[in-house]
């Protein structure tokens, strides 16, 4: 038998001994982050619409959360819940035992947008929370905090000035300079190109390494999830619910080379199950767009 | 291809730009040249040289060319003198030469009428007015819109209102104005006040909410609270739009002025270019009239290439 025929046995559910061995290790650590019953309903033109219903989950400290699922399901509401940036309806978020109520420096956030502030430079950029929070040595920490994400060479620049991934960087600098227990990032590398972005997964992996932070990491794009992710939680829409949270069972380190593991494919074979299941009907003014072609160029000009 | 010859052009498209604008500004010089300078484009009067036999002709006398035609055939006639004169154009239609002469001599010479304010006199107290009038409505304006932009509380008890008081044309409040203020400067700023502080109050407000939210809410989790989102976020957020409606609005202070001046005692520069008017000193008004475009494009382009100092972020400023 060949090693690929095995590897098609494999399911996402089988962990080697290494892999258990890590995740009987997190499930020790505290719960920084508990989640119960947690729902989001709001008023919509078409009625109420629950676009979070019934969530639950635990995550633990330094732990790598992904959270997945299709557009819709809810998933950026769910991140700006726990950063307090939306109300939630029902049930109750604790950090650290405490419910969330409201924007904290417990919580950092990096956007999918570019969120830094236009009128400073990187530095002060880096600096505003040290600052708004009256902590410490403000200078120095976002110095040192820039030399992590590799930019101190752009401390006086504006972010205008610097490409999309950079600026990027220094939002995850902004957001770490105020140590918070959790990491909220909504899509962050959603904008970047794909070579950008595969640096980027790189570059969090490291400073998730080398901080003492935990991750909460939206995306839409499998690879990603499967390859930062610890536990991928896999949201469904409408009404947004929790399907499945999978551990993943690509070993750590992680790497590129693992894309085409066993463990790696066997996963994303489920996630893709879950996501994307048998096709739903098409909406109705989907339906009317009918492309009606007309040939517009010579009949004996064929392209293929 | 033609992205790099968009490129390589950045340099010449700018000196182009620079000459066109030039041209603005020669072209319609080039037209009023034509129709002062050359004799036979327009022209309706006649300048008396010599009265020759008509007995109410007088040397510098305008007539229109029929009326000197009629009396050069009846000079004819009977046998008199003939009249002789130049085509020339009516006295409100100086030549540029004469409103530039009228430039210099308004600030070298006194003023005709004793006791009459000097151009830059009345210019002066013209620019003062300007200056309180937009300053109060900005000390007003400018809060409240960036309270009514931020907050939609504030913006929902405010802005109906306003919108309605915007359409209030502001110089029907001049008889009220000089009926509470008194006649002297009072209710002249007050207009330009009027005027200018219901759109300052929905323009800002407008542009505070145009400043993205994500800007907010990052600075937000970044454990900013309460009244430093305003002091920290959103007003530095806004600072270049605001300074650029502000830019807008100085020039419709500058409308209003015109209106101001003519309420109680007339006074600025409005009233200097009524009196030049009356004694038919046009070369003088069309100075003056001048002058305000000069100094209201003036400080618009210093105020122009000041906001490009002071914001270097503001890339929306690239691109002009």
């Amino acid at each position: 038998m060949n090693p690929e025929n095995s590897a098609e046995i494999i399911s996402y559910l089988d962990q080697s001994e290494t892999v258990k061995a890590r995740f009987a290790k997190i499930r020790q650590r505290d719960v920084i982050l508990e989640v119960r019953n947690l729902g989001k309903r709001f008023r919509s033109p078409q009625g109420e619409v629950d676009a979070l219903r019934g969530i639950n989950f635990n995550v633990h400290r330094r732990e790598f959360i992904c959270v997945i699922g299709p557009s819709g399901c809810g998933k950026s509401t769910l991140a700006r819940i726990l950063a307090g940036l939306d109300q939630h309806t029902s049930g109750e978020a604790l950090l650290d035992g405490k419910p969330i109520t409201g924007p904290g420096q417990d919580r950092g956030m990096v956007f999918q947008g570019y969120s830094l502030f236009p009128w400073l430079t990187v530095k002060k950029n880096v600096m505003f929370g040290p600052l708004m929070n009256g902590r410490g040595d403000a200078e120095s920490d976002a110095l040192l905090w820039l030399e992590l994400v590799g930019l101190e060479k752009f401390a006086d620049a504006y972010p205008h000035q610097l490409s999309g991934g950079m600026r990027q960087r220094v939002a995850i600098a902004r957001a770490l300079v105020n140590q918070p227990r959790i990491l909220l990032m909504d899509e962050p590398f959603g904008a970047l190109d794909a070579q950008t972005r595969a640096k980027m997964q790189a570059h969090l992996i490291d400073i998730w390494r080398n901080v003492d932070v935990t991750v909460l990491f939206i995306t839409h794009d499998l690879d990603e999830a499967i390859y930062l992710a610890d536990r991928i939680l896999v949201l469904k829409a409408h009404p947004g619910e929790v399907q499945e949270i999978i551990e993943v069972p690509v070993p750590r380190p992680r790497s590129p080379g693992q894309f085409n593991s066993p463990e790696f494919r066997a996963t994303k074979t489920r996630l893709a199950e879950l996501i994307h299941p048998e096709p739903e009907p098409m909406p109705e003014d989907e339906q009317a767009v009918k492309p009606h072609l007309i040939r517009f160029t010579d009949v004996t000009d064929n392209v293929e | 291809m033609t992205s790099q010859g968009f490129g390589a052009s950045i340099d010449s498209d700018a000196r182009k730009r620079t000459l066109l604008a030039i041209g603005s500004f020669l072209l319609p010089l080039l037209v009023w040249c034509l129709v002062s300078y050359v004799p036979f484009i327009w022209h309706p009067k006649i300048e008396v040289t010599v009265p020759g036999g008509v007995d109410y002709f007088q040397v510098g006398m305008l007539v229109d060319k029929a009326q000197f035609e009629d009396e050069a055939a009846y000079t004819r006639q009977h046998n008199l003198a003939l009249p002789a004169g130049i085509p020339a154009n009516p006295i409100y239609l100086p030549a540029p030469h004469e409103v530039a002469q009228a430039f210099y001599t308004g600030f070298t010479q006194a003023p005709v009428q004793k006791d009459a304010p000097w151009l830059h006199e009345s210019l002066w107290h013209s620019i003062q007015i300007i200056f309180w009038g937009f300053a109060i409505s900005s000390i007003i304006g400018v809060p409240l819109g960036i309270l009514a932009g931020t907050y939609a509380g504030v913006g929902r008890l405010t802005e109906p209102f306003i919108e309605f008081f915007r359409y209030l044309p502001a110089p029907a409040f001049g008889a009220l104005a000089v009926a509470i203020l008194g006649i002297y400067d009072g209710p002249k700023i007050a207009i330009i006040v009027i005027g200018t502080l219901f759109q300052q109050v929905l323009i800002v407000a407008n542009t505070t909410r145009k400043l993205e939210a994500t800007i907010i809410e990052a600075a937000r989790t970044l454990g900013t609270r309460g009244f430093r989102l305003i002091t920290r976020v959103v007003v530095p957020g806004i600072l270049p739009d605001l300074y650029r409606d502000q830019r807008i609005l100085l020039g419709w202070a500058w409308t209003y002025l015109i209106v101001a001046e003519l309420i109680g005692t007339s006074s600025g520069i409005t009233w200097y270019i009524t009196q030049q008017a009356r004694y038919q000193h046009f070369d003088t008004v069309y100075a003056a009239i001048m002058i305000i475009g000069i100094i209201g494009f003036g400080t618009d382009l210093i105020l122009a290439r000041l906001g490009r100092r002071l914001f270097p972020w503001d890339r929306a400023q690239d691109r002009r």
